[in-house]
């Protein structure tokens, strides 16, 4: 069965090409264009993992990570931040909301992909303990 | 052009012969108020559209620089010449010129063309000064606005930017159907462009942060071989695919220094990936070594050099003097000024040294770790946290001294051997996670951060029975003794260079002496 992402994103070109690029590789891919949709879609559709923008409108990118991280029962699903913005401490924040992985824009697909991928199996391995 | 001006004056005489100078003035045309106390002329100032002051000191409700003060305080945008009438008066009347007075006459010499020459040019000189004023504060306002711009620029270029790097890669790779050699080598290009243009956005960050000094360094005490080291590891097969050879030069022993490893590997990827660029065969090498007290390190090359007259601009923003770039990626013409900045921040220095067709080296420097560096910036980072938290600073010096005579034949080594026995004794008495302790050779320095003075004296109380302790169970209280010195930040040292200064000489005036019980 393919995974499903669930991408938190406010740009309508970045989803679209997230999209062309997510479902070539056989995942299965949701959308929520603000912090509100992306906790509520995470509750109703149990994604696989979250793909998450920082800057989308309300609830963002860090506050969304760090609610589904302190919540037991979505603990486990692994959240990925994106940035264009330049933070300072991108990386500190980006540890401290407990992300598992997180890039800076430009970013090279390539390895995006295979951070999604490594963090999938991840999960696979520790579902069955957890 | 009429002047409106004020003249406050206390003697009828003077005055009328004032307002006769005053009448004879033909350019520009005068018009004199004259009040006789400062109430009045505080009063006058207020309802405003004075051009200028003419003020004596001694007045019935206020003498000397006082008047003046009060009077600039009431209007600090008009130009103020101050009247005397004695020496004494001159005198003060200088003080006041220090304080912002355009000029002052002496009222027994007065002429009108002297006069009429002060007003003319306390009204220009005044004017000046507030333009002055003006641009300046306009241009610290340019500076913030400037910091701000290039920030958010930044992000709003990457935004579209990883859009069409992302919709060429998908292209690239496949994703969208299979394309032929030729779209594939048009699409590379663009790609590899989309990461410079990426670059160039970094490095227009960092240098603005770095020219607005933003960047703050996370030192730590480090080896530079392991930097070194590091950056060879991560470079090599970009440098082995150029068909280069890659060598490390670095001493068997640590180059410790107190900096920043993020931006030290920064700095030396942005050398090597220079050397990278503009070697075509030949080699590329890291050397470093402890020289003069500075730890050195030379990245070199054996490319196409940079002529005589391109190598003092070498370290300025955009130059990349037309060098047709080999290997390695496109440079942005900011990575040398970027080094630059870094290996000052770190208290370095860097140089370049080139010969056309021959090579070039890029030599930097840093301070070699030593306890007194750690001390200082200890001490001025504690200080700096002190004024920003309104808290207080605490210093306490140790000093051991051998008593022995040198008759009993005491080893200078078991001394030394105590001391660093004592550094254990002396850490394991602190309690806070902030505090530290180092030892240099026979003088211990504790700094207690967020603490004052009837703390630290808690502490060096604590740290006093510790040391005693440890030298009676060793048997060693009639061999070494005890100096101690306290400061606190900022109760009995104003200022950072005392306290530094302190921690060199523990001999110093706050110290007191432990009789040999």
């Amino acid at each position: 069965m393919s995974k499903k992402i669930l991408l938190i994103e406010d740009e309508a070109d970045q989803i679209l090409l997230a999209q062309v690029r997510l479902k070539a590789h056989g995942f299965e891919v949701s959308c929520a264009v603000d912090g509100e949709e992306a906790l509520r879609k995470v509750r109703d559709e149990r994604p696989d993992l979250v793909l998450a923008d920082l800057m989308v409108p309300g609830i963002n990118g860090f506050d969304v990570c760090s609610r589904l991280k302190q919540a037991p029962e979505t603990r486990t699903i692994p959240v990925v931040l994106l940035t264009g913005h330049s933070f300072w401490d991108f990386e500190e924040r980006c540890k401290a909301v407990g992300a598992d992985a997180w890039f800076r824009r430009p970013h090279e697909s390539a390895q995006l992909l295979s951070t999604i991928q490594t963090l999938l199996q991840r999960t696979e391995q520790e579902v069955p303990h957890g | 052009m009429t002047l409106r001006v004020l003249h406050l004056e206390d003697n009828p005489d003077d005055a009328f012969l004032i307002k006769q100078f005053v009448a004879q003035i033909k350019n520009p045309v005068i018009e004199v108020e004259q009040v006789d106390h400062l109430g009045a002329a505080l009063k006058r100032l207020a309802e405003g559209g004075i051009d200028l002051v003419l003020s004596d000191l001694k007045l019935p409700d206020s003498t000397g620089l006082d008047t003046f003060r009060r009077v600039r305080a009431q209007a600090p945008q008009t130009p103020i010449i101050i009247l005397t009438g004695t020496f004494e008066e001159t005198q003060l009347a200088l003080e006041a010129l220090q304080e912002g007075a355009q000029d002052y006459l002496f009222k027994r010499e007065m002429t009108t063309a002297l006069l009429e020459r002060s007003v003319r040019y306390a009204i220009e000189r005044k004017q000046a000064e507030e333009t002055l004023r003006d641009a300046n504060k306009r241009l610290q306002e340019l500076v913030v606005l400037k910091d701000e711009f290039v920030s958010t620029v930044s992000h709003e270029l990457r935004t579209p930017l990883s859009i069409i790097k992302e919709g060429i890669s998908l292209v690239l790779d496949g994703v969208t159907g299979s394309i032929t050699t030729p779209q594939q080598k048009a699409l590379t290009l663009a790609g590899s462009n989309i990461d410079r243009l990426s670059r160039l956005i970094n490095d227009l960050l960092d240098i603005s942060k770095l020219d607005a000094d933003k960047v703050g360094l996370t030192h730590a005490r480090m080896d530079l071989r392991e930097a070194i080291k590091h950056v060879a590891a991560t470079l090599e097969s970009k440098v082995k695919k150029e068909g280069l050879g890659l060598r490390v030069n670095v001493p068997p022993s640590p180059l410790e220094v107190y900096a920043d490893a993020d931006k030290l590997t920064q700095v030396l990827t942005n050398l090597v990936g220079n050397a990278l660029k503009f070697t075509e065969k030949g080699s590329i090498e890291i050397s470093a070594r402890e020289h003069n007290g500075t730890v050195e390190c030379v990245v070199s090359d054996t490319g196409i050099g940079i002529a005589k007259e391109d190598v003092p601009k070498v370290f300025e923003k955009f130059q990349q003097f037309g060098r047709t770039a080999g290997a390695g990626e496109q440079g942005t013409g900011l990575g040398l000024a970027i080094a630059k900045k870094l290996i000052e921040l770190h208290g370095g220095t860097i140089r370049l040294e080139s010969e056309l067709g021959q090579g070039t080296a890029v030599t930097f420097t840093l301070p070699r770790y030593t306890g007194e560096l750690f001390l200082h910036a200890q001490l001025k980072d504690g200080i700096t946290a002190a004024i920003k938290r309104g808290s207080k600073l605490s210093l306490i010096l140790v000093a051991l001294v051998d008593v022995r005579p040198p008759t009993q034949g005491g080893s200078a080594d078991a001394f030394d051997a105590t001391c660093a026995e004592l550094e254990g004794v002396v850490k394991t008495s602190l309690r806070r996670a902030g505090d530290v302790a180092l030892r240099n050779a026979h003088e211990f320095v504790v700094l207690l951060p967020d603490c004052d003075q009837a703390s630290s004296l808690v502490v060096r109380e604590r740290l006093e029975q510790a040391l005693k302790g440890h030298l009676v169970q060793q048997r060693l209280t009639d061999q070494i003794q005890l100096r101690w010195a306290c400061g606190t930040y900022p109760d009995d040292v104003p200022n950072a260079m005392v306290l530094s200064q302190d921690a060199k000489t523990p001999e110093g005036s706050h110290v007191e002496e432990d009789s040999p019980d």
